[in-house]
């Protein structure tokens, strides 16, 4: 494990409306082996308000990486990923699509959007588990990220 | 004889056609035996009246029975057989004596049968019969014979047509006692009661047709049929009758000709006026019953397609969003297991275990009816499909069981078709997935054929498995319909299912014969030019 993942936690922002997928993800995550903050948008607003520090999210961290549900209240999922993918000071967070949509129509638009990965959710806890796992390894440990930079406030 | 329902237009010609054959034929063999035995009242003799040649009755009785072997529906070889022989007989007779008119020839024919005495009443020479009838009698006789044969259809009809308005017209000299119109004055006329049987004759030779060649227009269900069959009628009594009334109203002195012509024609004008204001309104009435069915149809095919599709789309929105729930209870029936494994004490372990049993099995069903329901809604398009390619794909695919299972399959030569490719690697992958999972104790064998069936290829997949009752043959094919227990033989029962809709998908169908313990055959059919192409 690199050395600077010690010094401060991997944030990231999980946008998930069903709370027993956020209560799943952070049971995986808690399995996981890398120090993380899991910061939760319940919709897609609600996603792009902590993005963006607006309103009672002014104190919110940029996180290092999304974890983007598509069939989200308010804002649906595909919107939120054209809007992150739109801006530049966003675009450059990696975003997982993590959904149960296994439709190829979904899958297509997603990459279209620019999203870096896409992952359907599976059913079984095990497989869930191990999937969040490979995200963890693969984006936390294996990939390097950009540096974080304080972008402006749009 | 039965009368025929009258709305069967058809039969109901044949009736008619029987009808006239019978009146001729025994017109003709009256007349004839009148002729042979000399019985005046036979010959319908009266003073100054022109007589039924002994010929011309003799060629009625081989027409009426010519007319009635050949109009019949189903007749032997050797009934058309004869029936060509008379036609010709009389094409033969009244082509002869129409020689001996154009020629002057003196073929001896004329008295063969019966002698008449010279001077008869306007007749040329004693026996002979008319030009006119000779004339019809050629048309008559070839019109049967092709009649006879069922040949030139259009022919027969311009034939019988021909006859019919020679004898209508000779008709005619007779109403309105114009000599000019039934004989040529140097020629024998032709006789009254010889007219009208021509009349029938002809008419019986057009029905024979019982509505092929130009008859068709009469017994159409089209808006045309119904015209023909209103106007036609009108069309040739008002003619006829307003000329005789004109005729008899100018002969009594009633009023001259220009008078009587002015009359006729403003009369033919306003009688035929009506006749044809009432057809139209007819018409129209039925014009308006056909659109009001034509556009009630198409609601109903409207609400049809309409119910299909929210019925597809209902299986497939409830099978995606059932998935959520479910994936919730069985992950944390498992998280608990997890966790809690062997805390809750056995039973709670049991508990727990059904539950995700339950939840997993759930998930199987709801990807099937989502596979189910992806057939209609997610097929792919058309496209030229090489069926033994199709079939490779397929032993690809099943890899595993076939190499566990020892499985021998053949194949025959499979066609191209123009199908949905991933449907038919999907029908053939539930076929033979099924054959090799339902075998019997031996090795299972499994042969692939196809072959052409008219403009339809027929597949079948044969195997030595465990078979089906005959009994459960329609049920196989609904969805989630199991014979078997699931510990015995594990699945939802969609295979056959999905087989099915994608049969039909592509405008074929599908069906199984079998026997228990003697292996299963299923058949299915999909048309050579490819389905309906709904692909969409």
């Amino acid at each position: 494990m690199p050395s600077e993942w010690s010094a401060r936690p991997i944030e990231i922002l999980l946008v998930e409306d069903n709370p027993g997928d956020v209560r799943l993800t952070e049971e995986a995550l808690k399995e996981g082996k890398v120090i993380n903050h899991l910061a939760v948008a319940r919709d897609g607003e609600e996603a792009m308000a902590i993005l963006r520090r607006q309103g009672r999210h002014a104190g919110a961290v940029r996180p290092d990486i999304i974890l983007l549900d598509l069939n989200l209240p308010k804002k649906d999922g595909r919107e939120v990923l054209e809007e992150i993918k739109h801006d530049k000071s966003l675009a450059i967070i990696p975003v997982v699509v993590l959904t149960t949509s296994q439709d190829e129509q979904d899958v297509l638009k997603s990459y279209k959007l620019h999203a870096n990965c896409y992952i359907t959710k599976p059913v079984d806890l095990n497989q869930f588990l191990s999937v969040v796992k490979s995200i963890e390894e693969f984006w936390f440990s294996v990939v390097v990220l950009p540096k974080k930079e304080e972008s402006p406030r749009p | 004889m039965v009368l025929p329902s009258k709305n069967d237009l058809s039969s109901w010609f044949g009736f008619l056609s029987e009808c006239a054959a019978v009146f001729v034929f025994l017109m003709g063999c009256a007349v004839l035996s009148g002729w042979v035995f000399d019985i005046g009242l036979l010959k319908f003799d009266s003073p100054n009246m022109v007589r039924m040649k002994a010929n011309a009755a003799f060629s009625f009785i081989l027409s009426g029975a010519s007319l009635l072997l050949a109009g019949r529906e189903r007749g032997t070889p050797w009934s058309r057989r004869i029936s060509r022989g008379l036609a010709l007989l009389v094409a033969l007779l009244g082509f002869l004596t129409m020689c001996e008119f154009l020629f002057g020839w003196e073929l001896g024919i004329d008295q063969l049968l019966a002698r008449e005495a010279p001077g008869a009443v306007k007749t040329s020479s004693p026996g002979r019969m008319a030009p006119n009838a000779a004339l019809n009698f050629v048309l008559i006789g070839i019109s049967l014979l092709l009649l006879s044969a069922r040949r030139g259809d259009r022919i027969v009809s311009a034939l019988g047509l021909a006859a019919f308005s020679i004898s209508l017209f000779a008709l005619m000299g007779y109403a309105y006692a114009a000599e000019a119109l039934h004989g040529s004055a140097s020629y024998t006329h032709i006789a009254l009661y010889t007219a009208l049987t021509f009349l029938l004759l002809s008419a019986g030779v057009l029905f024979a047709l019982r509505g092929r060649g130009w008859m068709s227009v009469f017994t159409s269900d089209g808006p045309g049929g119904v015209m023909a069959r209103r106007l036609l009628p009108a069309v040739i009594v008002v003619p006829i009758a307003l000329g005789w009334a004109r005729l008899q109203g100018q002969r009594i002195g009633l009023y001259g000709t220009e008078f009587g012509l002015g009359l006729m024609v403003t009369t033919s004008i306003v009688i035929l006026a009506v006749v044809a204001w009432r057809s139209a309104q007819a018409l129209n009435r039925a014009e308006a019953v056909r659109k009001e069915a034509a556009e009630a149809l198409a609601r109903r095919t409207e609400e049809l397609a309409r119910s299909n599709a929210e019925l597809e789309k209902f299986a497939y929105v409830a099978s995606h969003d059932l998935q959520e729930p479910l994936r919730m209870v069985s992950s944390f029936a498992q998280l608990l297991a997890r966790r809690f494994q062997g805390k809750l004490g056995l039973e709670g372990d049991e508990y727990v275990g059904f539950v995700t049993d339950g939840a997993s099995r759930m998930q199987r069903l709801i990807n099937d009816l989502l596979a189910y329901s992806r057939v209609g809604t997610r097929g792919g398009t058309f496209e030229p499909t090489d069926c033994s390619l199709v079939l490779r794909r397929t032993l690809d695919n099943l890899g595993i069981a076939i190499r566990e299972s020892g499985a021998d399959i053949q194949s025959d030569p499979l066609p191209v078709l123009t199908a949905d490719r991933s449907q038919l690697v999907q029908l053939f992958q539930n076929l033979i997935g099924n054959a090799v999972k339902f075998r019997g104790g031996e090795r299972p064998r499994i042969h692939v054929s196809a072959r052409r069936n008219g403009i339809e290829w027929m597949f079948a997949v044969k195997d030595n498995g465990i078979g089906i009752d005959p009994k459960y043959f329609d049920r196989i094919f609904t969805i989630f319909q199991r014979l078997h227990g699931r510990a015995e033989y594990p699945g939802t029962g969609i295979g056959l299912a999905i087989c099915k809709k994608i049969v039909e998908r592509h405008g074929g169908r599908i069906w199984v014969e079998s026997q228990p313990g003697k292996g299963s055959a299923f058949f299915f059919t999909i048309p050579a030019k490819g389905g309906n192409g709904d692909a969409q």
